[in-house]
């Protein structure tokens, strides 16, 4: 009965957000007087014009609906099932939603590959006719973020002007999943199953180490590479023509001597301090010694007074993350004289060298300040400890951008420990500026759909209105 | 009936009959604490089993395999880190670390 219920209110309900051809269609999936039929009554926000908490629901799918319609063909609709439900929530942490593709295809007429799997929203496309499959994904949000004790009592907000303040903004969390739902996906990040069987994603997937994409290798092979950090990339002809247009220059650390760790290094940058496009930072790297004590255990995490500080007068000082805020160190640094700051992690859970943040005031610091992995802070201390000079810069590499690999293929998050993310499914976090499908869906996107949208053309979504393909890999 | 249907895949999930005794357990525990303190249930939205569905002109049509979920934590700011994962063990991960040590975009004071 309940089935019964759900079918004709999505059948009722259902619109889409542009008319005539090329259609995401939003299918309601709400019982009468919850998630989006909710009648509370709200007042417009943002540019949501809905006047209940349950239109403006449905105002958020559409316009994020409207949005990838506007770049993409959609000669064959694509059906998003929606709903909102009461899912996990607790004072602190949260269920947002959810969302998962309904189909994955292979092996259909017009199909660009043999015993390749597409979801079914693509498959669709490319046999010009729907394949019978049903919705073409699931989209779900928790409804209980609008409830008192969920989240600290923040809620949804339903505006799509980005001015959400501390509450969380649905606009940029529905464009997210519905990129996943289009094909920022693969069927498995691993196992192909008995029958082997590729994601057209996995074609598009090169682990730069092996010199294999995801579809050529074996399961253990794709088992190390899904570890790999830095990397997997993505190696689509739109997306690698278009990152120049969206990534930053890469900032990096160069040492030049001595030779076992001379090389450009990837760094993490500061939110203080002078920024690294613009710093000043050329000279030897010198270990920060301090006192063992209550603010900090080790001799090198620099949490009191530097006790090398004619060492470090004039040179980068060198600190050990931990035991007190990065800021502590980084003045204590500077008032030794230190041209500038190298932070190394403390762990090497991603494999990435951390943000380097700061909370109050942070105006009195003018040296620079970067970060280096855990690894690389080790290869140095080995080498400061042999007595050897290490001599580096920091500058901004023309050549490269901040998030893809030295080839220019945009690298995608493989952390090398299991870690929050998705597993290749997103750009990688080192990104500048941040994208639309990264893991950590940020809250400074200011182009909602940036590189993603041609990773979907790399795969074989056409420009609406231009019937133009990418023509895909072979 | 034109077409044939097998099965060719099975459950993802791969917890044992033991874990979910525990987790059973421990759901009937938090019941009892408000809900800001209670721990959120993760696993049925990580549990999909795809069935794939041949017919019979070749094509393959294979069911969900897994869930992209959106999870949320109240940073130390104040402000709300949102994460998108795939798998139950990175989102126990991400909601068990200490939220200092949750490593994403966000520049950390620590």
């Amino acid at each position: 009965m309940r089935r019964t219920i759900l079918l004709a209110t999505s059948l009722l309900l259902a619109a889409s957000a542009f008319a005539g051809p090329g259609k995401m269609l939003i299918i309601n999936a709400d019982a009468p007087g919850i998630g989006f039929n909710d009648p509370t009554p709200a007042e417009p926000v943002g540019g949501n014009p809905g006047t209940t908490r349950g239109a403006q629901r449905y105002n958020v799918y559409l316009k994020a609906a409207e949005k990838w319609t506007t770049y993409l063909d959609m000669s064959v609709d694509v059906r998003v099932r929606g709903s909102f439900a009461p899912l996990d929530c607790s004072g602190n942490s949260a269920v947002l939603g959810q969302t998962f593709i309904n189909s994955w295809i292979s092996n259909f007429a017009n199909a660009p590959r043999p015993d390749v799997y597409y979801p079914s929203a693509l498959a669709n496309q490319f046999a010009a006719t729907d394949l019978g499959s049903g919705d073409d994904m699931f989209i779900q949000f928790n409804s209980s973020i609008d409830e008192p004790g969920c989240l600290g009592d923040r809620s949804w907000y339903y505006g799509y002007d980005g001015n959400e303040g501390d509450n969380d903004s649905l606009y940029h969390v529905v464009l997210h999943e519905i990129a996943h739902g289009l094909g920022m996906a693969s069927r498995s990040s691993t196992d192909f199953g008995i029958l082997n069987q590729p994601s057209v994603y996995d074609l598009y997937t090169l682990d730069l180490v092996a010199g294999l994409t995801y579809d050529q290798m074996t399961k253990a092979q794709r088992d190390v590479s899904i570890k790999n950090t830095s990397s997997v990339v993505w190696i689509g002809d739109a997306v690698t023509r278009m990152a120049p247009s969206y990534l930053q220059p890469l900032p990096v650390f160069t040492v030049t001597q001595p030779a076992p760790v001379a090389r450009h290094y990837d760094i993490g940058t500061a939110s203080f301090g002078p920024a690294v496009s613009t710093a000043s930072m050329s000279g030897r790297v010198v270990q920060a010694t301090d006192a063992g004590d209550a603010a900090g255990p080790a001799t090198t995490d620099g949490c009191s007074a530097l006790s090398n500080g004619g060492e470090i007068n004039g040179n980068i000082a060198l600190i050990d993350r931990g035991s007190c805020d990065f800021i502590v160190k980084v003045r204590y640094a500077q008032s030794a004289g230190a041209i500038g700051v190298i932070i190394a992690d403390n762990r090497r859970d991603t494999c990435l060298p951390p943000g380097i943040g700061a909370s109050g005031d942070t105006t009195d610091i003018t040296i620079p300040v970067i970060s280096v992995t855990q690894d690389q802070g080790l290869a140095f201390g080995a080498q400061l400890s042999q007595s050897a000079e290490i001599r580096g810069m920091l500058h901004v590499d023309p050549s490269r951008m901040a998030g893809a690999s030295d080839q220019g293929y945009v690298r995608l998050y493989t952390p090398c420990t299991i870690n929050p993310g998705s597993s290749k499914h997103h750009w990688d976090v080192v990104a500048s500026p941040n994208l639309l499908m990264e893991p950590f869906i940020n809250g400074d996107l200011t182009d909602g759909i940036d590189l993603s949208m041609y990773q979907l053309l790399d795969i074989g979504w056409t420009l609406n209105r231009t019937g133009r393909r990418f023509v895909p890999r072979k | 009936m034109n077409r044939r249907l097998f099965t060719v895949a099975a459950v993802v999930a791969v917890m044992t009959a033991s874990a979910y005794g525990a987790e059973g357990g421990r759901q009937q525990d938090a019941a009892a604490l408000p809900q800001a303190e209670r721990p959120l249930q993760l696993r049925a939205l990580f549990q999909h089993a795809p069935g794939v569905v041949q017919h019979a002109n070749g094509m393959l049509v294979s069911g969900p395999t897994h869930a992209d979920v959106i999870l949320a934590r109240i940073d130390t700011d104040g402000k709300l880190v949102k994460v998108c994962v795939d798998n139950e063990e990175a989102a126990r991960r991400f909601l068990n670390a200490p939220i200092e040590k949750v490593e994403g975009r966000k520049a950390k004071e620590k």
